[in-house]
C-alpha cells in the first residue's frame, strides 16, 4: 500500500484503468480542483510536479469552458502513453508535504494494443504497487441506447482481466468504480438506481473476481462539472460521439459533486489498512507513522469519515478496511 | 347569451344535425340499392331453384318488398328533418278561426297593417300562409305560385281522393275542360262543402290559370297588391281568384324586436276545405318550430269546441314525434269593455282547457290591439322558444336515428334468413365418396400451407419490420427538417408579447411538443399495412393451398370476411367462425403502440422540466435546439427498439389463428361441414350438377353480402 521513496518520501500508489476518453483526467483534475473546498483547509493536495502543474491548469481552463455550456466533453487527444501525476499530500503549511499520491493513469490504449515491453513493464509495476484502482466508467455509453456503445468503449471484459492480473498479486485491495459524467441519470432517484444495477451487471465479472479474492469494491458516481448532462449521440462518418447541454436552462456554472469521493474511499481503505496491520508489517508501519505525525492521522480520520454510502454510492464487496476508522 | 345569441347557437346545432341527415340518407339509400339487387336475385333464383327454395325465397321476396317500403318512408321523413334543419331561422306559427284576433295580432307584432295582413272583419279570407320575418328598409312581399303539377298534385288530387271522384285529372286543361264527376251519393254535409269548394275551383280556372303557367314561380309584388293574391274579395267585395295558385306569401318588415325569428300566419281550419287542412299540415311540419293557437273566448260562455280540437290533431299529427305540448300555446285575445268585455269568458276558456285533452306548454292572455301586450306575450314564447326548440331537435334526429337503426336490423334478420337459402340452394346429392376423397387430398395441404406461413412469420419475428423502420427513419428526418427553433426575431416578438423569456421559452416548448408529436402519426399507416400483409397471406393460403379460391377475386381481409360469412350457420362451425373474427378484428394502431412512448420522450418539453430560467434570446434558442435534438434522437432510439414489435404481434396473431382453426378440438368436423356446403364452388367441375348453380349463388351472395354491408354500421358483421 505505501512504499518509501528516496525522494518523494511515503508514496500512495493509485492506478487509474479505464478506456481513453473516459474521463480519468477530468477525474483527476476535478478532484484536484475541489479538494480545497470540501477538505476544509484542512489537508492540502498540490501538483508535486511541474509537468502535472502545467497539465493541470491547462486542463483546468477546458473543463470550466465546457461547464458554460461547449457542446462537447473536453478530452486529452492522442494519448496513448502511461503517465504518471504526482501530487503532495498531508497537513497544510509544510514545506515538504508528509506524503506522495502517485496516479498512475493508464490509458485505454494500452489494454488493447500490443504494446512495448516497457509500457508493459510500467503497467504491470503501477498494478502491483497499487493498494487501490480506480476504475473510469463512461456513465453514457453504460446508459445509452441500451448500452450499445458499452463494450466498446468501458470494455468492461477487458479491464476485468488486468485488475484478475493484479489481484492475483495482492487481494487486500480496493477497486473503486467511478461512474463519469452522470448528470443525467443521478438526477432522479431511478435513474440512480439504474446506474447502479447496470454498473453491476457490466461488471459482475470484476465484481465476482474481487469476492472470490477478498478484496474490495465500491461505486462512487461522480458529476465531473455539474452544470452539464448527457443529451444524445450524433453518429459522424460511422463514429458516435456524445453531446451535452446544460441541465438547467441559463445554468452555465462549473458545479461538480463528489469528484472528493474516490479520495475520501481511498483514504478510508488506507487509514485501515495501516492500523489493521498484519504484526509482520509492523517495522515498515512504524516507520510511515512516524512519517506522518498523529496530526495527518487525525485529519485523514476525519476525512475519510465523509464517504458517502447513499445516493448512488454503494459498498459492493465489503472489505475490513473499508469500516469507519 | 341573449336571444339572439341563443337562437344562432340553435341554429348552429342545427346545420351539424342537418349534415348528419345527409349522411343517414345515403346510407339509407345504400340499403333501399342492396335490397333492391336482393329483390332482383331473389326473382331469378326463384325461377331456376328448386321446389326447397321456395317458400322461403317468397318470405324473403316479402320482407325485403315490405323494407323497401319502409325506407321509402323514412327517407320522406329524413327529407322532412332535414328541411326543418335547413331552415335559416326559427319560426312561430299563428293558428286560428277568422275573427278570433290572428291578424291583429300580427299586425300588432309586426307593425304591419291591413294592407299586408288583411284582416278578415268577419269574413273568411283563405288559406295562404304567410310567412313574416325582419329585414331593415322598406317593407317587402313576394308570391311563391304553384306550377301546374304542384297545383294538380297538392290543390286538386285531396279533393279527388277525399271525396271518392275517381282518378284526378292530369292537366290542369282537362280539369277546366270537363264537368266535376258527380259526387257520391252518400255524401255528408262535410264532403257536400268541399265540393263546392273543388267547384269553385273549377269554375274559375280561367282566371288564375295564367299564373300556373308563368316561367318564375317567385313573384315580387308590391305590399299594397297582396291583398289580391290572399283575399277572396276586393274591398268593393267583387270575388278574387289570384289565391288559388298561390303557395306562400312572404313579407319582410322592419321589424327590429323579430330578429332572426320568422312568424306566420297560417291558415285556421274555419270551414271543411281540405286544401287548408293539408296546406296547414304540411306547413306545421316543414316550417314551425313553435305554434300559437289563437282564440277570443267569447264574453258570455265558451268552451273547448270540435273545430278547437281538430285544429289541435291537425297540428298534432303534422309532427307526431314531437309532443305538441312542447311546443304549443294557446293566446287568447282579451276584449275590455263594453259589452263584448270577455274577461270572465277567459277564465271560463282557461279551466275548460285545463279540463280537455289539449295540451300546451302555457295560455297567454293579450289584447291583441295593444302592441305591448302582444309583445310581452311574444316574449313568452320567444323565450320558450330559444329553451326548448334545440332539445326538440335532438329528439327529432334521435327519432330519425331510431328509424334508420331499426331498418338495419331488419335488414340484418333477412340476411340471416338469406343465407339459408344459400345453403339449401346448392342441392344435396349422393356424391359423398367423392367429396371425401377429394376432401382428403386437400386438408393436409391445407394444413401444410398455414404451417408453412406460421414457421416464415415465427422465423421473421425476431427481425425488425423494415417497413416501419424506413417510416421511423424518415419520420425523425421531416421532424427534424420542420420542426424549427425560432430565430432570434421571433424570440423577441414573443418575449414582448409574454413578457419574459421565460414565458416565450415555456410556449414555444409547447408549440415545439405539439409538433414533434404530429410528425409521428403517419406511422399509422405502416401499422396498418403491416396488419394488411397478413391478411393478404392468410388470405392466399386460404386460397391456394386451402382450394378456397372460387369464394371471390379478393385476397386480402374482405377475402377472410367472405370465407367467414360462407362458413355454415349455427354450430356446425361455431369455433371457426370465432377463430376468423378473431383474425379479422386484429389491428395494430399508433396510439396503442407507439404514442405514448412518443408522448413519454416530449416530457422533457414540458416547461416544469426545462426550468423558466432564461434570460436571453440566445438561451432560449440553445435550449429549444439542445431539447429538440435530444428528444428526435431519443425518440428515434424508443422507436427503433420498437420496430421488430409488429412482427411479433403479427406471428403472434397468426399462431393464434392456427390453434383456433387447425387444433382445437372438434374443428376439423367444421372445416369438413364447411368444405361439405362449398364443394361446389371449390371443386366445379368435380360436382357438375352443381357447378350450374355456382353462378347464380355467387349472383345471390353477393347480393346477401351488400345488404349485410349495408345493414352494418361499420365494418362488417359476421
Amino acid at each position: 500500500m505505501f512504499t518509501k521513496d528516496e525522494e518523494l518520501g511515503w508514496v500512495m500508489d493509485i492506478t487509474m484503468l479505464g478506456p481513453r476518453g473516459v474521463g480519468k483526467t477530468s477525474l483527476l483534475v476535478s478532484l484536484y480542483d475541489q479538494f480545497q473546498a470540501v477538505a476544509g483547509g484542512r489537508l492540502a493536495l498540490t501538483p508535486a510536479d511541474l509537468t502535472t502543474r502545467v497539465e493541470m491548469q491547462a486542463y483546468r481552463e477546458s473543463l470550466r469552458a465546457f461547464a458554460r455550456g461547449y457542446d462537447h466533453d473536453p478530452g486529452i487527444a492522442g494519448n496513448a502513453r502511461i503517465r504518471t501525476h504526482l501530487f503532495g499530500f498531508g497537513t497544510p503549511g509544510r514545506v515538504k508535504p508528509e506524503m506522495t499520491l502517485r496516479f498512475t493513469d493508464i490509458p485505454g490504449g494500452l489494454l488493447t494494443q500490443a504494446v512495448a515491453t516497457t509500457e508493459t513493464a510500467m503497467l504491470d509495476r503501477a498494478l502491483r504497487r497499487s493498494g487501490v484502482i480506480f476504475l473510469a466508467v463512461d456513465s453514457p455509453a453504460l446508459m445509452e441506447v441500451d448500452g450499445q456503445y458499452n463494450e466498446e468503449t468501458n470494455k468492461p471484459d477487458h479491464v476485468t482481466e488486468f485488475v484478475r492480473d493484479a489481484l492475483v498479486r495482492e487481494a487486500n485491495r480496493l477497486i473503486v468504480l467511478v461512474p463519469l459524467k452522470c448528470e443525467k441519470y443521478v438526477a432522479t432517484e431511478q435513474g440512480t438506481l439504474d446506474l447502479v444495477a447496470k454498473l453491476e451487471k457490466s461488471y459482475a465479472q470484476l465484481i465476482n473476481e474481487a469476492t472470490r479474492r477478498g478484496a474490495a469494491v465500491v461505486i462512487t458516481p461522480v458529476q465531473t462539472v455539474g452544470s452539464m448532462r448527457f443529451s444524445m449521440y450524433e453518429i459522424e462518418h460511422g463514429q458516435h460521439r456524445a453531446v451535452f447541454r446544460l441541465a438547467r436552462t441559463g445554468v452555465n456554472t462549473y458545479t461538480p459533486k463528489d469528484n472528493d469521493q474516490p479520495v475520501r474511499w481511498m483514504l478510508r481503505f488506507a487509514l485501515n489498512a495501516y492500523r489493521k496491520r498484519p504484526r509482520w508489517f509492523g517495522e515498515i508501519l512504524a516507520d510511515w507513522r512516524r512519517g506522518i505525525g498523529p496530526r495527518l492521522d487525525q485529519e485523514l480520520r476525519r476525512f475519510s469519515m465523509g464517504s458517502k454510502v447513499n445516493d448512488g454510492f454503494k459498498i459492493v464487496v465489503r472489505h475490513d478496511y473499508l469500516a469507519e476508522p | 347569451m341573449d336571444r339572439e345569441q341563443a337562437i344562432g347557437h340553435i341554429l348552429a346545432n342545427r346545420r351539424l344535425r342537418a349534415g348528419e341527415m345527409v349522411t343517414l340518407d345515403r346510407s339509407v339509400a345504400g340499403l333501399r340499392d342492396a335490397l333492391t339487387e336482393l329483390d332482383v336475385a331473389c326473382g331469378e333464383l326463384a325461377a331456376r331453384g328448386g321446389p326447397e327454395t321456395a317458400v322461403p325465397l317468397a318470405r324473403i321476396a316479402g320482407s325485403t318488398g315490405e323494407l323497401l317500403r319502409r325506407i321509402e318512408t323514412t327517407r320522406i321523413a329524413i327529407g322532412r328533418t332535414a328541411a326543418r334543419l335547413h331552415r335559416p331561422y326559427l319560426t312561430i306559427g299563428a293558428v286560428g278561426r277568422s275573427g278570433q284576433g290572428k291578424s291583429r295580432f300580427l299586425q300588432s307584432l309586426t307593425g304591419l297593417t291591413d294592407q299586408e295582413i288583411p284582416a278578415g272583419a268577419g269574413r273568411f279570407m283563405t288559406g295562404v300562409p304567410s310567412m313574416i320575418r325582419h329585414q331593415a328598409g322598406p317593407t317587402t312581399a313576394e308570391v311563391e305560385l304553384h306550377d301546374e303539377a304542384s297545383f294538380l298534385s297538392e290543390v286538386i288530387r285531396p279533393y279527388y281522393t277525399e271525396l271518392g271522384l275517381g282518378a284526378p285529372p292530369l292537366t290542369v286543361d282537362a280539369f277546366g275542360r270537363a264537368d266535376l264527376p258527380e259526387l257520391p251519393e252518400d255524401a255528408d254535409s262535410r264532403h257536400d262543402h268541399a265540393y263546392r269548394h273543388l267547384r269553385s275551383y273549377r269554375d274559375h280556372v280561367g282566371a288564375y290559370r295564367g299564373l300556373l303557367a308563368g316561367p318564375s314561380r317567385i313573384k315580387p309584388i308590391e305590399p299594397e297588391d297582396i291583398r289580391e293574391f290572399v283575399a277572396q274579395h276586393d274591398a268593393e267585395d267583387k270575388p278574387l281568384h289570384n289565391f288559388r295558385a298561390v303557395r306562400r306569401v312572404r313579407i319582410t318588415a322592419d321589424k327590429h324586436e323579430l330578429g332572426n325569428l320568422a312568424v306566420i300566419d297560417l291558415p285556421g281550419l274555419g270551414d271543411t276545405n281540405l286544401h287548408d287542412e293539408m296546406m296547414l299540415r304540411d306547413a306545421l311540419d316543414g316550417e314551425v318550430d313553435i305554434i300559437l293557437f289563437l282564440r277570443r273566448p267569447d264574453p258570455v260562455r265558451d268552451g273547448v269546441f270540435d273545430y278547437d280540437v281538430d285544429l289541435y290533431e291537425v297540428a298534432r299529427s303534422a309532427l307526431p314525434e314531437l309532443p305538441l305540448d312542447r311546443w304549443s300555446f294557446f293566446v287568447l285575445n282579451r276584449f275590455q269593455g263594453g259589452e263584448y268585455d270577455n274577461t270572465r269568458g277567459i277564465e271560463v276558456f282557461t279551466s275548460e282547457l285545463k279540463r280537455s285533452q289539449l295540451r300546451v306548454t302555457d295560455v297567454v292572455v293579450a289584447d291583441c290591439t295593444v302592441a305591448a301586450e302582444v309583445s310581452a306575450a311574444f316574449e313568452t314564447v320567444a323565450g320558450h322558444a330559444v329553451r326548448t326548440v334545440d332539445e326538440l331537435d335532438r329528439l327529432l334526429v334521435e327519432r330519425r336515428r331510431q328509424e334508420v337503426a331499426a331498418l338495419r336490423a331488419e335488414a340484418a334478420l333477412l340476411v340471416a334468413d338469406a343465407r339459408e337459402v344459400a345453403d339449401l340452394a346448392v342441392p344435396t346429392g349422393d356424391e359423398d365418396p367423392r367429396f371425401n376423397q377429394l376432401y382428403g387430398r386437400l386438408r393436409p395441404q391445407f394444413r401444410r400451407g398455414v404451417e408453412r406461413l406460421v414457421r416464415t412469420l415465427r422465423d421473421r419475428a425476431a427481425e425488425d419490420e423494415p417497413r416501419l423502420q424506413r417510416e421511423i427513419v424518415t419520420a425523425v428526418r421531416t421532424a427534424k427538417a420542420t420542426v424549427t427553433v425560432p430565430d432570434s426575431e421571433q424570440i423577441e416578438t414573443k418575449r414582448d408579447d409574454l413578457g419574459s423569456y421565460g414565458a416565450a421559452l415555456s410556449q414555444f416548448a409547447d408549440e415545439m411538443r405539439a409538433a414533434v408529436s404530429a410528425r409521428f402519426l403517419e406511422l399509422d399507416r405502416v401499422l396498418r399495412e403491416v396488419v394488411a400483409a397478413l391478411h393478404e397471406d392468410i388470405a392466399t393460403v386460404l386460397a391456394g393451398d386451402g382450394g378456397l379460391g372460387g369464394l371471390g377475386p379478393e385476397r386480402d381481409r374482405d377475402f377472410l370476411v367472405l370465407v367467414a360469412g360462407r362458413l355454415p350457420r349455427g354450430d356446425s362451425a361455431r369455433q371457426l367462425r370465432l377463430a376468423f373474427q378473431f383474425l379479422v378484428d386484429f389491428r395494430l394502431n399508433y396510439r396503442g403502440m407507439i404514442q405514448h412512448r412518443v408522448r413519454r420522450v416530449l416530457e422533457k418539453l414540458m416547461p416544469d422540466e426545462i426550468g423558466l430560467g432564461a434570460s436571453d434570446a440566445n438561451q432560449v434558442s440553445y435550449t429549444l435546439g439542445k431539447l429538440r435534438d435530444e428528444s428526435l434522437w431519443e425518440i428515434e432510439n424508443v422507436l427503433n427498439g420498437l420496430a421488430r414489435e409488429p412482427h411479433e404481434a403479427v406471428f403472434a396473431v397468426a399462431e393464434e389463428f392456427r390453434d383456433r382453426a387447425l387444433r382445437a378440438e372438434g374443428v376439423d368436423d367444421e372445416w369438413r361441414n364447411t368444405y361439405k356446403a362449398l364443394r361446389n364452388e371449390v371443386w366445379p367441375d368435380e360436382f357438375a350438377v352443381l357447378a350450374e348453380n355456382t353462378a347464380l349463388s355467387t349472383m345471390w351472395n353477393a347480393a346477401v353480402r351488400r345488404v349485410s354491408d349495408a345493414a352494418a354500421e361499420q365494418g362488417t358483421v359476421i
